[in-house]
């Protein structure tokens, strides 16, 4: 069919529409992969041995065979597998995560009891890693060959090496016990009033030493990333011209290789951001912080299926909205992608 | 002459581990003057405009001697103070347009960056600076085509837009010198014409000295005033462009000017062709279609109904700039592309060349990009002889071996990568791979185009003799006149995804009926007469 009007190009709409409609068309586009996130959780936990009451009996040792029946009956888990598929599903249609068996409470204040202790630390470590990475990869590229870069090189590739909770305990060692400059654990000091901005503080202080392990682990990516970028932007023809041009040198290194550079860079944050979660089990365990990812690990423990569906629901979530935001950053680092092209179709 | 605003002297630059870039070049510009330098690739033409330039690579080795007049000091010597020379003294373009401009900041924000550089301006200040570039570099803020092309992002531009930007980006510090590295060779004729024009006027306004580097000798020579033939980093021969092209000293200035084929009217330099028999069984597009999504939603019309018919034995040459679709065409020809609609036929039956690849076969433009970097030449020929002829192990390597020679490469080439073989025999491996499937037709979308002159003549003589040997349809798709003169016998000129007119090329050539192909002939330099000139009495003009 060629009928007239497919020959005249769209006006093109305005920006404000455009960006409503590229938020919309995204969010959209999350609802099939939450349900599928959704119905893989039921069946993965389907397919383990056991189920939430089997996990409470061994975990208070013992319990006879109606007691259990009993539980079972409390918590609906007597059902079929289809009929309880079925209130599962209905309950998420109405954004109801249901109570958390392990901790007898409801699932999304469990959540957002947590929720904030990850994003803390997680943001202030991807930020930290991130910022340190560029502005490392950036003077190991324009010092390539050099000490300088052999340098950084060597210590970003040690970090990469080094496990995380290795890194995270010999800082315990060191800044915790041998020195007792920082806290060993937890998120903040028990049974202390230390006022508002005093909290703040004290939260803070707790937090460095997770953080900065985190983020060292993460540091190598990263300034790796940006010192390749740099190099390859640096081969680019504008370089060349703004060289040839006579900008000062200054110019020429932020402007046109360090910022069409960061690209690379903003796509692996999107990228790392499904790590928010996941990635922080270990330096949760750690350092002994109440977050999400300790949480998920005592989830699948306690075989409490609303409870994970909950975490991994919330975290689909997050994922998506950090890559929305990723997007909208890219359009502008880079006109070229701007929304439109594609975006929407 | 009057005394030299740049004087170079015994320039030698070398990279390690390859023979001397350039060797001993020595050369003077007068304010003023426009000084083609020519050659073709590794020449040392270009390495010598980043030398002058300040440019060059690191790990690159450059002495001489180099004087601007009214400067102090050799600035090539170590730790020599170039401070104030780039943009201010020496503006320079560059061949890719595109690749010179920033792609993530605007226009506007690149040329306000040069001018508070180069004019001690706030950045506020700096935007009417700017606008007023931009409009000496011919790109309208007033009348019908008015834009405002400050807040324009490159990829937003054409590639002529792009190249007047960047002149006029090289003219904030107002320099004495402008360097133009190929700065029309990725345009359109009809947009190099343009461009060719701005950089002249720029010469008569402001008295600019250009050095202007171009592999093609018909635009080097109607550009310049004098013209350097460079060969392996060594001058071949200097002197007024055009007596230099009229009359050529140097053997190998000779060579370059019969191997140019300089785009002429004059159809007694074209080789007769004799015993050329068209055979039945053509094939035959009618009225294709093709339409593209476009940037930003909507269609763009790449083919609006073309018809072309080729008959085994004959050579059409199809031309036309970027965008007119000739390229769509061929490779709905060679089934890489649907059409949308209209008819493909062979010899009178449906014809679907998706599902009989071996009939049409490609020759694409850029050899090394179309072999796999990773295999040898003759692994890379077994693939069509397997897939398309079933055949394999003793006979495939007799038939390697034959399809070699048949191109004239030695079949112990065949062990080798393809980095390791010059641009011209690549080429002919292409081509000798394209054959491995016995076509009737052959598709060779700008096969020549990336080639120096010398080997593009060998490339069309293989052509040329293929088709009196084993009876090949070609279809040629140039952008270069002067090859689709040389080797097509019938000439059809698109635009815009539609036929403007065709016929026997000599027609076509030398009397025209359309206007848009007359402008398109006028708009190619011959290297005969001066550009200016040439430009007087044309139809754009």
């Amino acid at each position: 069919m060629t009928s007239h009007s497919d020959s005249m190009p769209n006006a093109p709409p305005s920006g404000a529409a455009r960006f409503v409609r590229f938020v919309f068309w995204r969010i959209a586009q999350a609802i099939p992969v939450l349900a599928l996130v959704a119905v893989g959780v039921f069946f993965l936990l389907e397919l383990a041995e056991g189920d939430a009451v089997d996990a409470y009996l061994a975990g208070i040792g013992s319990g006879d065979a109606g007691f259990a029946a009993d539980l079972r009956e409390r918590y609906g888990l007597g059902d079929g597998v289809g009929s309880r598929f079925a209130t599962y599903i209905m309950r998420l249609l109405v954004l109801d995560f249901g109570q958390s068996v392990a901790f007898s409470r409801d699932v999304g204040s469990v959540i957002m009891e947590r929720l904030p202790n990850t994003l803390l630390m997680m943001v202030s470590a991807i930020a930290l890693s991130a910022s340190f990475g560029v502005v490392l990869g950036g003077l190991a590229a324009l010092r390539r060959g050099g000490p300088l870069d052999a340098g950084i090189t060597f210590g970003a590739l040690v970090l990469n090496a080094m496990p995380g909770f290795w890194l995270g305990l010999l800082g315990i060692i060191l800044f915790a016990v041998k020195l007792r400059w920082l806290p060993i654990g937890g998120l903040s000091t028990l049974d202390a009033d230390y006022g508002p901005l005093g909290s703040v503080l004290d939260v803070a202080r707790h937090l460095i030493l997770p953080v900065t392990t985190l983020a060292l682990t993460y540091l190598a990516l990263y300034m790796r990333l940006m010192r390749g970028a740099m190099i390859d932007v640096d081969n680019s023809g504008w370089v060349l011209a703004a060289r040839a041009r006579g900008l000062p040198a200054r110019n020429v290194v932020l402007r046109h290789i360090g910022r069409p550079a960061l690209l690379p860079v903003v796509t692996m944050i999107g990228l790392q951001s499904g790590t928010l979660l996941g990635g922080s089990i270990v330096i949760e365990t750690v350092f002994s912080i109440p977050g999400l990812g300790a949480l998920a690990y005592e989830a699948v423990n306690q075989r409490d299926l609303q409870l994970l569906a909950g975490i991994l629901l919330a975290g689909t979530l997050l994922v998506v909205i950090v890559n929305i935001v990723v997007d909208l950053a890219y359009g502008l680092l880079d006109p070229r992608v701007r929304l439109g092209a594609g975006d929407a179709q | 002459m009057s005394k030299p605003v740049l004087q170079l002297d015994d320039l030698m630059v070398r990279f390690p581990g390859s023979p001397p870039a350039v060797d001993g070049l020595s050369l003077g510009l007068a304010p003023g003057e426009v000084l083609s330098l020519v050659g073709e690739s590794g020449s040392g033409k270009s390495t010598t405009l980043h030398a002058i330039a300040g440019l060059l690579p690191r790990d690159a080795v450059a002495t001489g001697d180099l004087r601007l007049d009214g400067r102090p000091g050799n600035l090539l010597a170590t730790n020599a103070d170039r401070r104030g020379i780039a943009g201010r003294e020496i503006g320079m373009i560059f061949q890719n347009p595109g690749a010179s401009l920033n792609p993530v900041l605007t226009i506007g924000s690149q040329l306000d960056e040069i001018v508070t550089a180069h004019r001690e301006l706030r950045r506020d200040a700096a935007r009417a600076v700017t606008e007023e570039l931009i409009d000496a570099v011919g790109l309208p803020r007033m009348g019908p085509q008015a834009k405002d092309w400050a807040r324009a992002f490159p990829h937003q531009l054409s590639g002529g837009q792009k190249q007047r930007i960047a002149i006029a980006a090289a003219l904030v510090g107002n320099p004495r010198i402008l360097l133009a590295d190929e700065p029309t060779t990725a345009l359109d004729a009809t947009v190099q014409a343009q461009i060719l024009d701005l950089i002249l006027q720029l010469v008569d306004e402001r008295g600019i000295a250009v050095m202007f580097v171009t592999h093609d000798l018909g635009v080097a020579a109607a550009v310049g005033d004098r013209m350097i033939v460079l060969k392996d980093g060594r001058l071949v021969e200097e002197g007024a462009a055009r007596t230099l092209v009229r009359n050529p000293g140097a053997e190998y200035t000779r060579e370059l000017v019969s191997a140019s084929l300089p785009f002429t009217r004059d159809f007694s330099v074209v080789r007769k062709r004799d015993g050329v028999s068209v055979g039945a069984g053509a094939l035959k597009l009618s009225n294709v279609h093709r339409r593209f999504a476009a940037r930003g939603g909507g269609r763009v019309q790449a083919l609006g109904g073309v018809t072309l018919t080729l008959s085994p034995g004959e050579i059409v040459g199809l031309i036309g700039e970027s965008g007119s679709g000739k390229t769509t065409l061929g490779r709905i020809a060679v089934g890489l592309e649907r059409a949308d609609s209209g008819s493909l036929t062979l010899d009178g039956r449906a014809f679907q060349p998706a599902a009989e690849r071996s009939l049409v076969q490609m020759v694409f433009q850029d050899p090394l990009a179309c072999f796999n970097p990773r295999q040898s030449i003759a692994r890379a020929l077994t693939h069509p002889l397997r897939c398309l002829r079933g055949m394999g192990g003793k006979s495939a390597k007799q038939q390697i071996s034959a399809l070699m020679e048949g191109v004239g490469l030695d079949p112990r080439l065949g062990k080798r990568m393809p980095h390791q073989l010059s641009g011209g025999q690549l080429q002919r491996a292409a081509i000798a791979r394209a054959l491995a499937a016995q076509p009737h037709f052959l598709v060779c979308d700008e096969a020549v185009a990336s080639l120096d002159v010398s080997i593009r003549a060998q490339v069309l003589d293989l052509l040329e003799d293929l088709r009196k040997r084993q009876g090949l349809g070609l279809l040629f798709i140039s952008h270069d006149l002067g090859v689709v003169q040389q080797i097509a016998d019938r000439t059809i000129v698109m635009r815009n995804g539609i036929e403007v007119e065709s016929g026997p090329t000599a027609s076509i050539l030398s009397a025209p009926r359309e206007a848009y192909t007359q402008q398109l002939l006028a708009s190619v330099p011959s290297g005969l007469h001066p550009w200016r000139e040439s430009r007087a009495g044309s139809v754009l003009a």
